[in-house]
């Protein structure tokens, strides 16, 4: 059977970190940094879609609550994301939005959209009609 | 003498012995619960973290009692306390992990949690090469098999 093991290089000898630590690592990441580490390793993918890793993730997702953003252009949507501004009486609504994904709108969405909604763990209110769509409170 | 006066001696794996308070020697949960547990001793050995390490584990917990011991001012003393832990862990990535594994065997939640999120920070718009370099992962998948599995994942390499 096949281990993974987790060991910086420098002191491979000595130092390896248990597999706890390192999914409490990663589950600090962006969805999106998440998604690229499902490449990293055979090994290492299956752990970062384990109920125990989605559940830690959505913990601490959580703690730092997003806005998901989600606009038509053409025949594209395009997903960005925002901190949920902490003081909304502040006279202050400028914040940067990070592009998370864009897809293309067609009746259904595709599987790799399916996976992208539903790794947010919320459900998506949308209508490809309007130009422009503000979705629920979002994480990630 | 009060309790916070008590010294305590953490012994390194070296052998080496660092004199610290007994409060400070309690920010390290694995300590405190000995000390609960009836551990009368004024000595006790760290046997997995070495010299090094120990030293800036202790300096972070003094750092974090000190602070948490000063009356009034909290909102200075707070920011004073995020100043010192972003300077704290801006170590090469080896410390970091070495700082990490100490944190997490000693059980000093602060620390640990400073320093996982140090690492994701540093990772989070890495490629999957990288990551693979900073853990010593091996890539076991096929160039197909890879090829599949960034297709799938497509979305989260767009910039």
């Amino acid at each position: 059977m096949n281990v993974l093991t987790f060991s910086p290089p420098v002191t491979r000898s000595s130092l390896s970190i248990p597999d706890d630590l390192v999914l409490e690592i990663f589950s600090r990441l962006p969805l999106k940094a998440i998604t690229r580490c499902r490449c990293v390793s055979k090994l290492l993918a299956p752990m970062l879609r384990s109920q125990y890793f989605t559940e830690s993730f959505l913990i601490k997702s959580f703690a730092r609550p997003q806005l998901l953003f989600a606009c038509k252009d053409d025949s594209k949507l395009f997903f960005f994301s925002s901190p949920q501004p902490e003081n909304p009486e502040e006279n202050s609504y400028v914040v940067a939005a990070n592009h998370l994904a864009r897809f293309p709108c067609s009746d259904r969405f595709s599987a790799p959209t399916s996976g992208f909604f539903s790794c947010y763990g919320f459900s998506l209110i949308m209508n490809c009609e309007l130009e422009n769509v503000i979705c629920n409170p979002s994480t990630g | 003498m009060s309790e916070s006066n008590k010294k305590i001696s953490l012994i390194s794996s070296e052998g080496e012995a660092f004199e610290v308070s007994e409060a400070v020697a309690r920010e390290f949960e694995i300590v405190a619960h000995m000390l609960e547990d009836g551990c009368s001793g004024s000595s006790i050995p760290i046997t997995t973290v070495d010299s090094n390490i120990l030293g800036k584990v202790i300096e972070y917990c003094t750092k974090h009692v000190e602070v948490g011991n000063v009356e009034g001012n909290s909102e200075k003393a707070e920011k004073d306390l995020e100043e010192f832990d972003k300077r704290f862990i801006a170590v090469e990535m080896n410390t970091l992990f070495s700082l990490i594994l100490a944190a997490n065997y000693l059980n000093v939640k602060g620390l640990l949690n400073i320093g996982c999120q140090k690492v994701a920070d540093t990772i989070k718009d890495m490629k999957p090469e990288e990551v693979r370099s900073i853990f010593n992962i091996e890539n076991d998948y096929t160039p197909a098999e890879e090829e599949v599995v960034r297709k799938e994942n497509e979305w989260a390499f767009q910039p």
